[in-house]
């Protein structure tokens, strides 16, 4: 427990160097630059503001860096789709049953290759490259397979220029594109390439606001209508918006997306 | 009187009050204190009473931060400068590991091998050579046995025989004519390079891989992980030569492979194994041999569901003796401690209760008990050496599991089959390429 103790002590150090003593600093700083500012005076106040305030920095990085990339399939851009199928469906032709104990294994080792088939229909308008992310997999007591997973992607439409944003900082905001108890829409391609324009069309929108608007996740979620049995599509977009957190907050951003979404959806 | 008359006497009197009153004021000396000065005037202040209350915070909190850390300090332990330095420097450094502040001690987190002995929460942790005895006495098994050859990763068993556990928690009875000999430990400080483990925990293992394998983030932690279920082993030395010895053999957190080394005149009549997976090398004499799962009957220790006495409680407790740490600091009312002992005692009452009924005999009877041990003595420390056999090429026999596999090699083997058969034989499947718009 006492080395624990030391080396408890070192990184609480180490926390005060890294971060504590510069966030001070910084503060000390943006202190002074906004009495030369408010004093009519030269002031580097401005750009203190936008750069990067620590641990803030710290944090957003990765994700800017992810959300923004122009190159790079990640899992922060993402289209989640789920197949259900019956488990022997799975299975190849003349391919002998599994053991019980394995069936959401193969449900999962299974699931890029079907989930990948739909890369297709997103790549064209929306994405311009697509990668089948995160997966899962489970199999249910009536044998049904199902196999849920992450579709990453670059886009392919326009997002805004981000980088012309000052004060930036990451603001999610989310918009039902179709409700599971009022929309009655099937799941087919038709569909899902209806949700996907849907999605553009909100962003495209959004972006006259803001300038820029990146879609992080649509959730394609099939489920099935008890009346009849057939297989219908909810869904959901999250967007992403580089916000000047000077003059947004996330619940402004948040009723601006869903004015704007009642508007163009 | 008039009441106008009335008013200028009442008037002249209050006129020569005040008059009298600020001829005095005047004659008056000048007042001891200076007055206060009054908000803004530039006049010097004394800082005295802040500054009593900023240092006595300091002098408080930092007395305080003393006062408790000296607390912590084991009679006969020093605390230097160089200690703290030492083990700044060799944390850092990572070669020599990390020390310990107030012994000067390497701690676990060392390229420095740990200690023979260390004394745990729970009781002691002895890493071989140290032989864990009745009465917590230092041996080595160097003192004990002729012929010691440590068991290894590497080291490399002879046939593996699976035998059934038991379905009911019940063991053959120790005979009159039979002398009770009784091993409890928590686990072991040695590995061998056997593997046991379910289709469950392969399956959990390689659906962890394919989703770290698929994130996209490159050295996911999930990537490559495999189900263990590595077996470790425990030396039993038994030299009770008084009677048949009656062999109950416990373990409470892994899977062991015993192996029983008989002192001369030493026989045994019986083992009982009581842990999850039990193994045993091929044992001198041909003892009768049987096992009970714990999981087979005791689910895990949630919401103190080991603390109710029942018929089959099989769940191995340890009682908290008063050399654990951890029954040390439930003394000095810690209530992180105070809630763990209050569990061990818990759960050794349901088990001993078990135990008694089952063997006759109280859970404690001829005990020799350890957080962690590799060699554990069975009774007394012989005067003559034993001979040691070797875990190498002995026949093992196992309680049944689905997979049963010797080396890494092995073990990744088995995992590897099985991924490809899951993925269906096309392991480019599994992670197909990016598409792309054609053209881009």
């Amino acid at each position: 427990m006492r080395g624990f103790s030391i080396l408890a002590s070192v990184i609480g150090l180490a926390i005060a160097a890294v971060w504590y003593i510069p966030a001070m600093y910084w503060g000390y700083q943006i202190t002074n630059e906004s009495q030369k500012m408010v004093a009519g005076e030269e002031s580097n106040f401005a750009n203190l503001l936008r750069g990067p305030a620590p641990l803030r920095w710290l944090r957003d990085r990765a994700e800017l860096k992810n959300t923004y990339s122009e190159d790079e399939l990640n899992g922060e851009r993402t289209v989640s789709y789920s197949v259900s199928l019956p488990f022997s469906e799975i299975m190849k032709p003349g391919e002998e049953m599994p053991d019980e104990a394995y069936y959401d294994l193969y449900a999962i080792a299974r699931a890029p290759q079907f989930l990948s088939e739909y890369c297709v229909e997103i790549l064209g308008n929306f994405a311009k490259s697509c990668d089948v992310g995160r997966v899962r997999g489970e199999v249910n007591r009536e044998g049904v397979a199902t196999m849920q997973g992450e579709l990453n992607y670059i886009p392919a439409y326009d997002y805004g220029d981000p980088s012309t944003v000052e004060n930036g900082d990451l603001v999610r905001a989310r918009v039902t594109i179709l409700d599971r108890y009022e929309s009655e829409r099937p799941n087919s391609p038709e569909t899902r390439a209806e949700v996907l324009a849907a999605a553009i069309t909100l962003c495209e929108a959004v972006k006259q606001t803001f300038g820029n608007c990146m879609i992080t996740d649509i959730n394609l979620r099939p489920h099935t209508n008890y009346r009849d049995e057939a297989e219908m599509l909810s869904a959901t977009a999250s967007i992403t918006i580089l916000a000047d957190k000077t003059q947004y907050r996330s619940d402004s951003v948040q009723a601006e997306v869903n004015r704007v979404a009642e508007r163009v959806l | 009187m008039n009441n106008d008359q009335k008013q200028k006497d009442v008037f002249a009197e209050r006129l020569s009050r005040i008059e009298e009153r600020n001829n005095a004021r005047l004659s008056d000396p000048p007042p001891k204190t200076p007055p206060k000065p009054r908000y803004g005037e530039d006049q010097p202040q004394s800082y005295a009473l802040r500054n009593f209350f900023i240092w006595s915070t300091i002098i408080a909190v930092c007395g305080g931060g003393l006062f408790y850390g000296y607390k912590q300090i084991q009679p006969g332990e020093t605390v230097s400068l160089a200690h703290l330095v030492e083990a700044t420097k060799t944390y850092f450094s990572g070669s020599t590991g990390m020390v310990d502040m107030t012994t000067g001690r390497a701690s676990r987190r060392t390229d420095a091998p740990p200690p023979m002995r260390e004394l745990t929460d729970s009781g002691w942790t002895l890493r071989s050579p140290a032989v864990a005895t009745p009465d917590q006495s230092e041996v080595t098994v160097d003192q004990i046995a002729i012929g010691f050859i440590e068991t290894t990763r590497d080291t490399i068993p002879g046939d593996l025989i699976p035998f059934d556990t038991n379905t009911e928690c019940t063991f053959r009875r120790p005979q009159s004519s039979e002398v009770i000999q009784n091993v409890r430990i928590g686990s072991s400080t040695a590995e061998t390079s056997v593997h046991m483990f379910s289709k469950e925990q392969i399956a959990s293992a390689l659906s962890d891989h394919i989703e770290g394998l698929l994130t996209q983030v490159s050295g996911h932690y999930k990537v490559g992980k495999m189900a263990s279920g590595r077996m470790k082993p425990v030396d039993v030395f038994v030299t009770d030569d008084t009677a048949p010895v009656y062999l109950i053999l416990q373990s409470s957190s892994s899977d062991i492979i015993w192996n029983v080394h008989l002192s001369e005149g030493a026989e045994i009549a019986h083992i009982a194994m009581i842990g999850n997976n039990s193994a045993l090398v091929s044992p001198p004499g041909n003892p009768s041999f049987e096992a009970i799962r714990v999981s087979d009957f005791v689910q895990n220790n949630e919401f103190g569901s080991n603390d109710e006495v029942r018929p089959c409680m099989v769940a191995p407790w340890r009682q908290p003796q008063e050399h654990w740490l951890g029954y040390q600091k439930a003394q000095k009312d810690n209530d992180l401690y105070e809630n763990q002992m209050y569990s061990y005692n818990t759960g050794y009452r349901a088990y001993n209760a078990w135990f008694t009924s089952t063997f006759g005999a109280d859970a404690s009877t001829n005990l020799t008990t350890a957080s962690k041990a590799a060699h554990v003595i069975a009774g007394p420390v012989a005067s003559s050496p034993i001979q040691f056999t070797p875990f190498t090429g002995q026949a093992i026999y196992h309680t049944p599991s689905d997979f049963v596999v010797v080396s890494d090699e092995a073990r990744q083997e088995s995992h590897d089959t099985l991924l490809m058969q899951a993925i269906g034989g096309d392991i480019a499947l599994l992670n197909p390429d990016p598409m792309e718009v054609s053209g881009q």
